[in-house]
């Protein structure tokens, strides 16, 4: 075992996950449930091309039916747009679909936090994704739909698969959190100063009002939430 | 400006490449010329997140047509089956076409060598399939023998 390998090895280990090792290849080979109603598993390939490239593929046990290669083919391609790390890809040949994500480590082991962030973002992305195909292939649903679905819903995979970090999208403004400590405490380190002020200013307006007797409505007022919400999509407080 | 950007700095300068950088933004942008018949440059835009992202863009100077995005879906899709480091992307909005490699450095400013290959790979990938873009949207040829032709070249 190179050095790579057994990093990866170590991380593995850490996470009590069974994995076979195939010491000629390279390469560690484990099952991964996710947290979807259809596409609820996938086989995790994480190579160590040589002592300097790591590769960590998320395969979908399913292949893509000839018919609906061309829906599909729109669906990773708008997923894929703004990725940051990594992407999808299909063998067009047999329907074959997997999310790669790779490292490159020259003149140094990799350290833990590295070898994590490239197989939960492999994980994450092939959960947040996956129930959109089955949704394209089988319900009816539109490539452009199922990508709205999946990133309007930031699931937390289930224990097997520890959610990481979802990478946002570029040029996308970050959504309201969904829910979950994990996507609130993003959203705020993304946050400028004026608008951690305005979020500040906000809360502490809600404890008063809450400590407060309630006052008699007088007119349509935005919600706290609609208020967040434009002050995360960068429209002010108002 | 952080290690990130000073390693990114020193490697454009060590190329004599000119450049704009954008403080604000944490970007380096230059123009790339292609060694291609018809698609013969793009702007490479080296961006750098926090102090452990990094990513490059080769970014294309024309936009796909609407009509014709489809089919480069279908020619993007293939040609980013098998990519080890970084891969095309398409808005599908407006056409903009674009190669992208990315790297996490959680230990401290990349080695010139790790800025060498993130940024050389996208350069070659993008003159590399350049042309095929040229070939599906406009010369007739499908997506699938614009490739197979490409990667018969290797």
């Amino acid at each position: 075992m190179n050095n790579l390998e057994m990093a990866i090895k170590q991380y593995l280990d850490s996470q009590n996950w069974h994995y076979k090792h195939d010491e000629e290849k390279r390469r560690f080979v484990l099952g991964m449930r996710l947290d979807n109603e259809d596409v609820d598993g996938c086989t995790l390939l994480i190579t160590a091309r040589d002592d300097e490239d790591l590769s960590c593929k998320a395969i979908y046990e399913f292949n893509v039916p000839e018919k609906k290669r061309p829906a599909i083919v729109e669906y990773i391609t708008r997923a894929n747009y703004g990725l940051f790390l990594g992407c999808f890809q299909m063998d067009l040949t047999d329907g074959e679909v997997l999310y790669q994500t790779a490292g490159v480590f020259y003149d140094h082991n990799p350290d833990q936090s590295e070898i994590r962030r490239i197989v939960q973002v492999g994980i994450h992305m092939a959960e947040r994704y996956g129930q959109g195909f089955y949704d394209i292939m089988y319900k009816g649903v539109t490539p452009e739909d199922a990508i709205e679905a999946a990133e309007s819903d930031v699931q937390q995979p289930s224990g097997s698969a520890p959610a990481p970090a979802p990478a946002p999208s570029c040029g996308t403004p970050a959504p309201a959190p969904a829910g979950g400590d994990d996507d609130f405490a993003s959203l705020v380190s993304e946050m400028n100063d004026n608008q951690l002020r305005s979020l500040a200013s906000m809360i502490q307006q809600e404890l008063q009002r809450r400590a407060a007797p309630p006052a008699p409505p007088a007119g349509k007022k935005p919600s706290l939430a609609d208020r967040f919400r434009r002050l995360v999509d960068g429209g002010g407080d108002r | 400006m952080n290690g990130i950007e000073k390693a990114v700095k020193s490697y454009l300068d060590s190329q004599n490449w000119r450049y704009k950088y954008d403080e604000e933004d944490h970007e380096f942008s230059l123009g790339m010329s292609l060694e291609n018949n018809d698609v013969d440059s793009c702007i490479i835009v080296v961006h750098v997140r926090d102090d452990e992202d990094m990513s490059c863009r080769a970014i294309y100077e024309f936009k796909i047509p609407e009509k014709k995005r489809a089919i480069i879906s279908d020619y993007i899709t293939r040609v980013n089956y098998g990519m080890f480091l970084g891969c095309f992307q398409m808005d599908l909005r407006d056409g903009e076409i674009f190669y992208k490699t990315s790297s996490v450095f959680s230990d401290g400013a990349p080695l010139n060598d790790e800025i060498r290959r993130i940024v050389q790979v996208t350069i070659h990938m993008a003159e590399k399939y350049g042309d095929g873009f040229y070939d599906v949207m406009y010369k007739g040829k499908s997506p699938a023998e614009t490739v197979q032709a490409i990667e018969a070249d290797d």
